[in-house]
């Protein structure tokens, strides 16, 4: 699997960003074509919602609000009256703390560069950022338990996969949604948390360089920010088989 | 263990013929039928979400393809959808060339594919029950009215409740 194309949806369901790492730019899908895709993409995330199946409804995100008392409340009545069903709801709700496995950067690289390399080729990245720590986002508890910081997006897609092509996507918490969008052309299998670990870091650059530019307006296309461009550049180049 | 929590039948005139759903206690299944608005409600929502991903996805790839190929209107180009993972579930699909469209909501446990599984559904379970059935209606819109997703035909078969119940039922 090749990297094809970065999409940034902004909350409102417009392309703020694409970036094409196909080597045939002729053949590109044309930028209308674009925008109507990120908004079905869009609209594909609320849908996922409509259909989630009844057992599932307590855990969707849309009822963020009230959702610990609502676990309170089902738990009591559930062990006063059906002790059985205890158990089966404990597991979901375990599961809904979703953990990520964490994936260092460079991790799904074809090439065997040592790790060493990889290091300081992303130390390279996020050098003159306002960012200073090993990498964004992981925690390290202990040796061995390193796991992502604050992943709980539960009912957000993570992957459309079909016969040619695998869509990737992370959905920040204010809802910006990350697209990655991989072609099968090579036979590498991408874990779909290593693909999440990898546009993460793609929205801790985007928070880094464009959200922090004075001159920039929120939600709007991201346009002239060469510095955006080429950090993604080597971030892409770095994760995929093209380094 | 792989746990399953619908499974749904689409025909080519984009009408939902089959469905049900386990509730969480797996005592009542909730079944596509005329007077059941909830799940006929789910079912045009599902069917809308993979068309239009199907739509989008097959959009995406042939542009970005220079085809020598002409376009054969016979056999349409098309880049098959299989699946949707969410934070939650994941729905599988497998569509047949005759147009019917399986579709599977399982946990994310279910893994890569659960090709086999849904091609075994249609293979066994539908082919022997419905497709080669004589008193099995062979086009489930009977009239123009209802071809266009204002359907309400349902796949009524006992043998075929009974037979998927039995192959999905320890996957539940």
């Amino acid at each position: 699997m090749s990297f094809d194309s970065l999409l940034i949806i902004n909350r409102s369901g417009g392309l703020i960003y694409n970036k094409s790492f196909n080597a045939c730019e002729s053949s590109s899908i044309g930028s209308n074509e674009l925008l109507i895709l990120a908004g079905t993409l869009h609209s594909a995330f609320t849908l996922t919602n409509c259909i989630l199946p009844e057992t599932l409804v307590p855990f969707s995100e849309s009822y963020n609000g009230a959702e610990k008392e609502e676990f309170d409340d089902l738990s009591k009545c559930n062990n006063l009256s059906l002790p059985n069903n205890c158990t089966d709801l404990e597991t979901n709700i375990k599961r809904q703390e979703m953990e990520l496995k964490y994936f260092p950067p460079g991790s799904s690289a074809v090439k065997n560069n040592s790790i060493n390399e990889k290091t300081v080729n992303f130390q390279s990245i996020i050098k003159g950022l306002t960012f200073k720590g090993s990498d964004f986002f992981h925690i390290s508890d202990g040796n061995k338990n390193i796991r992502l910081s604050d992943y709980h997006q539960v009912s957000a897609i993570r992957h459309i996969g079909t016969e040619h092509i695998d869509i990737y996507c992370y959905q920040s918490v204010t809802g910006t949604k990350f697209i990655g969008i991989y072609n099968h052309e090579e036979k590498m299998k991408h874990n779909i948390d290593q693909v999440t670990c990898f546009l993460m870091r793609v929205y801790a650059l985007y928070s880094d360089i464009v959200l922090k530019n004075p001159f920039y307006s929120l939600d709007m296309p991201i346009r002239n920010s060469e510095r955006f461009d080429t950090k993604i550049k080597a971030l892409v180049k770095l994760d995929t088989s093209a380094g | 263990m792989v746990k399953v929590y619908s499974f749904w039948i689409f025909d080519k005139h984009c009408n939902c013929i089959y469905g049900f759903e386990y509730d969480s206690i797996k005592q009542k299944v909730h079944k596509v039928e005329t007077d059941n608005h909830d799940m006929i409600a789910k079912s045009k929502i599902l069917y809308g979400l993979v068309f239009s991903l199907t739509s989008l996805t097959t959009r995406y790839y042939y542009s970005n393809k220079i085809t020598n190929e002409s376009d054969d209107s016979l056999f349409p180009q098309k880049s098959n959808f299989r699946k949707i993972t969410t934070g939650l579930y994941t729905v599988h699909t497998f569509k047949t060339e005759t147009g019917l469209i399986f579709a599977l909501l399982a946990d994310l446990e279910s893994g890569d594919s659960m090709d086999i599984e849904l091609q075994y559904i249609y293979r066994q379970i539908y082919m022997n029950n419905v497709g080669l059935n004589p008193l099995a209606p062979l086009d489930y819109a009977e009239t123009e009215t209802e071809a266009k997703g204002k359907g309400f035909r349902q796949i009524k078969n006992d043998n075929f409740d009974k037979e998927l119940y039995n192959f999905l039922e320890p996957l539940l």
